[in-house]
């Protein structure tokens, strides 16, 4: 086992200027809050900037007390965070479990040059630690030494080279972003806004919408910042991830822990042949939605299909799809799924479990043998009287579902039980927990 | 039906079933709901005087219960399970029918809990945990020695085929 002689990351406290990034974010909040209800605001009149200040003060002082009370210690194996001033609470992270490590810059840290780091284990929520925030250079010299460690090497093992695979315009993340449904929903609110204007002939009726338009508008926006200057790059210790706008994060993806890989075709990217890929990855399971880090299990947010067949081919190594033989389902599912069921197709080989639908947007998902935790049949009501019954095969959280509707009774239970058998077999081959012990030099 | 008989059937031999505690317990329950029900029947038609809510009431009750215990009889025969040497199938349900196969090396965490209820007639549920959220297997109904030992043997076997994600 690799023993921790670095000194200098040892023990350690984050970088002094923390608590200022911190609250220079709930300042911004606070500014948001007071924009976007701005009729209130406008009342509150002139007690509002001493408000402000004080409550921005008050920030930045608890921001200062939780940094004096922030150490982080990397020892006996694991990562260990201490924090909280009248009730201690440390977080611990097993190396040998550390699935993946992200190295994120929020706007503020960005303009200091610091960065947070953020360590995800298998198991979830429980088991994720932040580290924010560190000077960027220190930060990335954290995360090679941490994942070589997790590699089985030892922990002052350069950090791997890496090879750029892709980048991704920002025309077409912005393009993208504007053929989906959400950019519909946008354009026809502010095509009503805009109507009631010119008949009304009144311009109030625009600081009564403004909430709602920032409301239809923020999740575009959302996208393209995330999104924006996508680049992906293959090394040894993992696919890396590089995106963001004003916020940038740098996300390596260690090998085989890509659970489920799906590609998704909206209905208007079908024009300029456009797919995105996700994944379902081990350690960003469990991660509540209202998080917002939805975007973490993005592998490419828009492509072409060849640039998606080569991401796939590096997350799923040795599979080859060009095989699987998709088979659609009973023409008698149109009772129950009128719309869709010409659409469901499901197919497997010695490698990969397949299935695809969708009428409007098109969904294509893979699963590994391997990878599967439990497979499930299951039969509604309705499901009984057509003899059909559903395949699933379940996954950790994210957002690829691996679900083949609609089967024949007896062709469904036939999947069941040679998807249990393959996983079984998968499962006895499958590579060892520390990537890089067994064989160094990997696909160097 | 056969086909959908064939279609969850038990691979190798029959289902292990549940214990017939938990049909006790349910059918209990359901008379115990009953009887208060029919009290409150009661006692609003003495307030109002209208002896006919006692009549009609009485007559739809009795026949909500038979209802009741005979989807609780078809629940209690849906359930079980089956040890094969490198996964458990879980099956259960009527209308909506399940059945689970989840690997002995998948599974996370293998739970044993019984209500106050529940232990009074002598019954547990066992419930296993992989990394999916989607693995819904549970069993309830199990004698507290049958869940003892399923849950002893589980966790060996966890053990002995843990696989890495």
């Amino acid at each position: 086992m690799a023993t921790v002689e670095s000194a200098s990351f040892r023990e350690g406290r984050t970088h002094p200027a923390s608590p200022l990034v911190r609250a220079g974010r709930i300042v911004v909040g606070l500014v948001g809050v007071a924009v976007v209800n701005m009729r209130d605001t406008r009342e509150a009149g002139k007690w509002l900037p001493i408000v402000g200040l004080g409550l921005a003060v008050l920030a930045a002082a608890g921001a200062y007390v939780a940094w004096l009370f922030t150490t982080f210690r990397i020892a006996d194996g694991d990562v260990r965070v201490s924090s909280g001033v009248f009730i201690k609470r440390v977080r611990r992270v097993r190396i040998d479990r550390l699935q993946a490590i992200d190295v994120v810059q929020p706007l503020f840290a960005r303009m200091l040059g610091l960065a947070e780091l953020k360590l995800d284990m298998a198991g979830g929520a429980e088991g994720r630690v932040a580290i924010a925030y560190l000077r960027l250079a220190d930060a990335e010299a954290l995360r090679a030494s941490l994942l070589a460690m997790a590699a089985g090497l030892d922990h002052r093992t350069p950090e791997a080279p890496e090879r750029p695979m892709l980048q991704v315009p920002i025309g077409a993340v912005v393009g993208g972003a504007l053929l989906s449904t959400a950019a519909l929903i946008a354009f026809v609110w502010i095509g009503i806004v805009l109507l009631v204007v010119f008949v009304s002939g009144s311009f109030r009726v625009v600081g009564a919408a403004l909430p709602g338009v920032l409301g239809v508008v923020a999740p575009l926006w959302q996208t393209i910042q995330t999104h924006a200057n996508f680049a992906v790059a293959d090394s040894p210790d993992g696919l890396r991830l590089r995106h963001g706008l004003l916020e940038t994060r740098a996300q390596t993806v260690p090998p085989g822990r890509v659970q489920s890989v799906r590609v998704v075709q909206p209905l208007l990217w079908r024009l300029p042949r456009w797919v995105r890929v996700d994944a379902n990855i081990a350690g960003y399971a469990g991660r509540r939605a209202d998080e917002g880090h939805e975007h973490n299990s993005t592998l490419l947010p828009v492509g072409s299909r060849a640039q998606a067949d080569l991401i796939i081919a590096r997350v799923l190594p040795g599979v080859d799809i060009s095989d699987v033989e998709m088979r659609r389902v009973p023409s008698r599912a149109k009772w129950r799924s009128p719309l869709r069921w010409w659409t469901f197709r499901a197919g497997s080989n010695e490698q990969v479990f397949a299935v695809r639908s969708g009428v409007l947007t098109s969904v294509h998902a893979l699963m590994r043998h391997e990878k599967i935790q439990s497979v499930g049949l299951t039969m509604g009501p309705m499901q009984r009287l057509l003899r059909l019954a559903t395949v699933h095969l379940h996954s950790t959280h994210g957002p690829v579902d691996v679900v083949a509707p609609d089967r024949d009774l007896a062709e469904a239970r036939q999947m069941l039980d040679l998807e249990a058998r393959r996983a079984r077999h998968g499962r006895a081959a499958a590579a060892p927990e520390r990537w890089m012990s067994t064989s160094p030099q990997a696909d160097a | 039906m056969s086909g959908i008989e064939q279609a969850f059937a038990s691979p190798n031999q029959e289902w292990s079933r549940v214990s017939a505690q938990f049909r006790v317990m349910r059918r209990v329950m359901t008379f115990v709901v009953a009887v208060l029900l029919f009290v409150v029947l009661v006692i609003v038609a003495v307030a109002t005087g209208v002896w006919l809510v006692l009549v009609v009431g009485g007559c739809l009750l009795v026949a909500v219960t038979f209802v009741v215990l005979g989807v609780i009889d078809r629940n209690y025969r849906s359930w079980g399970y089956t040890e094969r040497a490198a996964d458990l199938l879980v099956t259960r349900g009527v209308l909506f029918r399940r059945l689970v196969v989840v690997p002995y090396g998948r599974m996370q965490l293998v739970d044993v809990a019984a209500g106050p209820i529940e232990r009074k007639f002598g019954i547990a549920t066992v419930r296993l945990h992989t990394a999916s959220a989607g693995t819904d297997a549970r069993i309830r109904g199990l004698p507290p020695d049958e869940a003892a030992r399923l849950r002893d043997r589980l966790a060996a076997l966890g053990e002995a085929r843990s696989a890495g994600l």
